[in-house]
């Protein structure tokens, strides 16, 4: 017996060490298996008939690993793994005429099955000949004691067409959303009209033209900064300081004429930019007979949705139709981007300022436009495709640095 | 960190175990039983608390408090770099009538890890890949408490044992980012043991693990907070709750039960096995909680020896074998619904660790002095990769060794323990691909790089400790040790430590 046990475990502790020191040691290279499944894209449009260079991309939840597939029809076969994504799509495309037009689309799927279809519906983009974004400066500045200095931000507007143009009646809209938190609202009115929760207003009697190049400065307020780090907007064309809020201690710069807040949520009548770039700005204008009275009359946006704890939350507030809108941008951070607020015939991207949130490197920079050439008279000529992530360069140097210069 | 009421309780147990585990003896035989290579490498036996009734011949009991410093030049980041702390240690066997034995432990540790990254846990053993983490290095200050007891009774032919133990450990740092976090482990094994007719008894034993962590980030700073990353393998986060969730808890079982053969009384042979099976969730808190990875890990452990005497000469074969496999799961969430939803499953992280290791132990009996010499040689295999990507790391490594350690008694009532060591690892294969490329984070690639090229390099290791013992009455003694021990990698630095301990002994 003691011999046998002897032998059996001496064969077994053999046998382990054999098998443990001749497996391979796999200098193979490795094969990558990746477990894709079939997706059917469907593009839903009454006017393309072709597509050129349009390009769709997947953006998985929890990887941010990002997928982009150029795509030629309106069917198209897919190869993606399993996941939770939003899609967004940029290009062009031609009609039956041959006309060309430039196209967005947004939208979600989650791949769980291994052949599933989604259908993405095409929207035009839409290109007014007036005023464009040129540059948003929604982060402040840090103190030299390190504190948050919330003024000092500015919209600057840029006269983009061959044309003059003229200021009044002007509209700055701030997003009634977070671009970082979907609520999954119902309705989802996006690609039909922008949800606000503040204007502000430049009036006629404060008009002025603008020439081709030139541009505009609203300013959070038109005083010089500089002795908090920030910038000197004394020469801003319109300023929105708020003086019914004691605690931001903002002066009225009498040479300067107010943007009216035609409508905020905020209290004490604020109009805010978030300093972390959670939301997206737009501006528009009143078609011609339209009063702020019966803008709110006629676009009340009332909506619900399911809160953290369960519960439905039901809200009410104003909406812009989106073919008010001139240009939009949609501002967000990288790590924290969820949703486009704007609908995709405006801005089928987004841009930023920071990768992180509370990103400590965003304090003092900008999202700026591309510059693509120049207009006759020596100016610039900036970008426009109505897709903030190409026409954008995030963490800008601020174009305000040494004060406003035409 | 306060002691609960709980730990203060079991620490008075322990320590009345340890006062009662007095008993005469000789002095020099008892130390040379009780800290003899021999009985190190037999530890696999004693996993069954019912073979814990020969444990040893001799009822002995330790009081010992320890100071010790880690310096080093290279060293893998989430680890830390210098060391240093104390522990406050007790130990204790006592042989009760009919049958009876007695056994505990009680431990205290405190202690700095200056320069951790990528790691705001504790237990990086236990939650790898799975940790929360950030790139920027910071030091951290840690406590540890445990408590162990166990019992066995002896009847004609069969042995019944029982063993529990307790860790509870907090780690926190004082700069942002601020982690805190807390973990128990909760061990509970019984096991009977069975005489045959020849003078071998088997055995089975079970035993039942529950662990938790609980980790959390902070930030004193209102305007500046790093990253912090919910890392799922390699250079892999979990995009979504990493920027979302500071938070992570860790919960789990492992079940173990394993199988023994051995002699009694002179131990000259015996074999044991063990499988175990574990699962360790890990949750991230937002509004509710939701599971984000589950490892499951799955291992067995085979030991063989054998002995022979020559009158006062003792040769031993050892074997010890060890597999681990991990398997690793990402769980998947979508927010394309109204509220965050699980979506699904998907195997993400393999990693698996073989290694046979082969001993012979020499040990010559003279009248006032023991001298044992053990060859070591060991292999060890891990492999590591990511699914669905082409991240993968493998490393073959040879571990050659000698361990020297002789006791000497000086006189009745002095004694002297010297144990020397050194080691060679030699790496016979290493290959990895540890990021996609260049578009990964260059903090992150710079601490993959780093940890690949110390897992990978060769290096010697001499190990050297000495110990004085004294009997100072028929019950009491004092000792006082030191252990330097010296780690040199053939491509980069050199690290060492020293320990500096003084105790009674009764």
């Amino acid at each position: 017996m003691r011999k046998s046990f002897l032998a059996i475990t001496m064969a077994i502790f053999s046998l382990t060490f054999v098998a443990t020191s001749c497996s391979s040691d796999d200098n193979t290279v490795e094969e990558i298996v990746v477990k894709e499944t079939g997706l059917q894209l469907n593009l839903k449009s009454d006017f393309a008939n072709e597509y050129i260079d349009a390009k769709v991309e997947f953006v998985e939840l929890n990887t941010a690993k990002k997928e982009v597939f150029t795509i030629k029809s309106d069917k198209t076969e897919l190869k993606i793994a399993k996941g939770s994504y939003k899609i967004t799509l940029n290009g062009k495309a031609t009609n039956k005429e041959k006309v060309e037009f430039h196209i967005g689309a947004s939208g979600e799927v989650d791949i769980v099955s291994d052949n599933q279809t989604i259908d993405l519906e095409i929207f035009v983009k839409s290109f007014a000949n007036d005023f464009i974004i040129e540059e948003i400066f929604f982060t402040g500045v840090l103190t030299n004691e390190g504190k948050q200095y919330t003024n000092g931000k500015y919209f600057k507007l840029t006269n983009n067409t061959d044309k003059e143009l003229k200021t009044g009646g002007l509209l700055i809209l701030q997003s009634e959303f977070y671009s970082t938190l979907d609520h999954k609202v119902t309705p989802n009115i996006k690609e039909k009209a922008f949800a606000v929760k503040g204007v502000l207003m430049i009036h006629e009697k404060d008009s002025k033209n603008v020439k081709p190049g030139d541009f505009i400065i609203i300013a959070d307020n038109a005083i010089d900064h500089s002795v908090s780090n920030g910038y000197d907007l004394t020469k801003a064309d319109y300023e929105f300081p708020n003086r019914e809020n004691p605690k931001l201690g903002q002066v009225d710069n009498p040479q300067v004429p107010d943007a009216e807040v035609i409508y905020t949520t905020m209290a004490m009548n604020m109009f805010f930019m978030h300093n972390r770039g959670f939301e997206s700005y737009a501006i528009a204008r009143f078609p011609e007979g339209v009063t702020k009275e019966a803008w709110m009359l006629e676009n009340v946006y009332s909506y619900s949705y399911v809160n953290a704890a369960g519960n439905i939350t039901e809200k009410k507030g104003y909406s812009v139709p989106n073919e008010w809108i001139l240009d939009g941008v949609n501002c967000s951070i990288p790590t924290k981007w969820e949703q486009n607020l704007l609908g995709s015939s405006i801005d089928s991207g987004w841009t930023s300022v920071g990768t992180i949130d509370s990103d400590p490197l965003r304090y003092g920079k900008t999202v700026r436009r591309k510059i693509v050439g120049q207009m006759e008279n020596g100016k610039h000529m900036y970008q426009d495709t109505n897709n903030s992530t190409d026409d954008f360069v995030p963490d800008s140097e601020a174009s305000l640095k040494k004060g406003i210069v035409h | 960190m306060k002691l609960s009421n709980q730990k203060i309780v079991l620490a008075i147990f322990f320590l009345v175990v340890n006062m009662f585990a007095q008993e005469n003896r000789d002095f020099f035989s008892r130390l040379d039983e009780q800290y003899s290579l021999e009985k190190t490498l037999q530890k696999p036996i004693y996993y069954n608390p019912a073979f814990m009734s020969d444990y040893s011949i001799y009822s002995f009991s330790d009081f010992q408090i320890n100071y010790n410093q880690h310096k080093k030049d290279d060293y893998l980041l989430q680890e830390g770099g210098k060391e240093k702390g104390f522990a406050v240690q007790g130990k204790s066997y006592k042989k009760l009538s009919k049958g009876q034995n007695v056994w505990g432990e009680v431990a205290y540790r405190n202690f700095d890890i200056y320069d951790v990254q990528w790691n705001l846990n504790v237990d990086k053993d236990k939650i790898e890949p799975y940790f929360i983490a950030d790139s920027s290095k910071g030091d951290r200050k840690y406590e540890v408490y445990f408590f162990k007891g166990g019992y066995v009774k002896s009847f004609s032919k069969i042995d019944v044992g029982t063993e529990f133990s307790y860790e509870a450990k907090m780690g926190y740092g004082q700069s942002d980012p601020r982690p805190k976090s807390t973990s128990s482990d909760l061990k509970l094994n019984v096991g009977a043991s069975y005489k045959l007719n020849i003078p071998y008894k088997v055995g089975l034993y079970a035993q039942v693990e529950k662990y938790n962590q609980d980790s959390s980030i902070d930030f004193a700073s209102l305007i500046e907070k790093s990253t912090i990353y919910q890392m799922t393998g390699f250079s892999d986060f979990n995009s979504y709750f990493s920027y979302n969730s500071m938070n992570a808890i860790y919960y789990g079982y492992t079940y173990k039960v394993g199988g023994s053969f051995k002699q009694f009384e002179k131990n000259n042979l015996y074999a044991c096995f063990a499988i175990s099976s574990n699962k360790l969730h890990k949750a991230v808190t937002l509004s509710t909680d939701y599971d984000i990875n589950r490892l499951e890990t799955n291992a067995y452990q085979l030991s063989f020896s054998k002995f022979f005497d020559f009158d006062n000469h003792r040769l031993g074969i050892l074997f010890n074998q060890t597999h681990q496999q991990k398997d690793g799961y990402d769980i998947y969430y979508t927010n394309n619904k109204e509220i965050l939803t699980k979506l699904l499953e998907k195997k993400q992280y393999k990693y698996k660790i073989d290694n046979s290791r082969f001993d012979i132990l020499y040990t010559y009996k003279m009248n006032r002095a023991t001298l044992s010499l053990n060859g070591v040689y060991e292999l060890e295999k891990v492999s590591e990769s990511k699914e669905e990507s082409p991240l993968f790391k493998k490393i073959t490594a040879h571990h050659f060794g000698l361990v020297a350690s002789y006791n000497y008694k000086v006189n009745n009532r002095d004694n002297l323990m010297f144990t020397a060591s050194v080691f060679q690892r030699k790496v016979s294969h290493s290959k990895a691909k540890l990021y996609v490329d260049n578009t990964t984070k260059e903090s992150l690639r710079n601490w993959l790089d780093n940890d690949f090229k110390i897992v990978s390099n060769d290096y010697q290791n001499a190990k050297m400790s000495l110990r004085y013992n004294r009997q100072i009455d028929e019950v009491f003694g004092g000792f006082i040790g030191v252990d330097y021990n010296y780690l040199n990698y053939s491509d980069l630095g050199a690290n060492n430590s020293y320990s500096l301990r003084v105790g009674i002994t009764f």
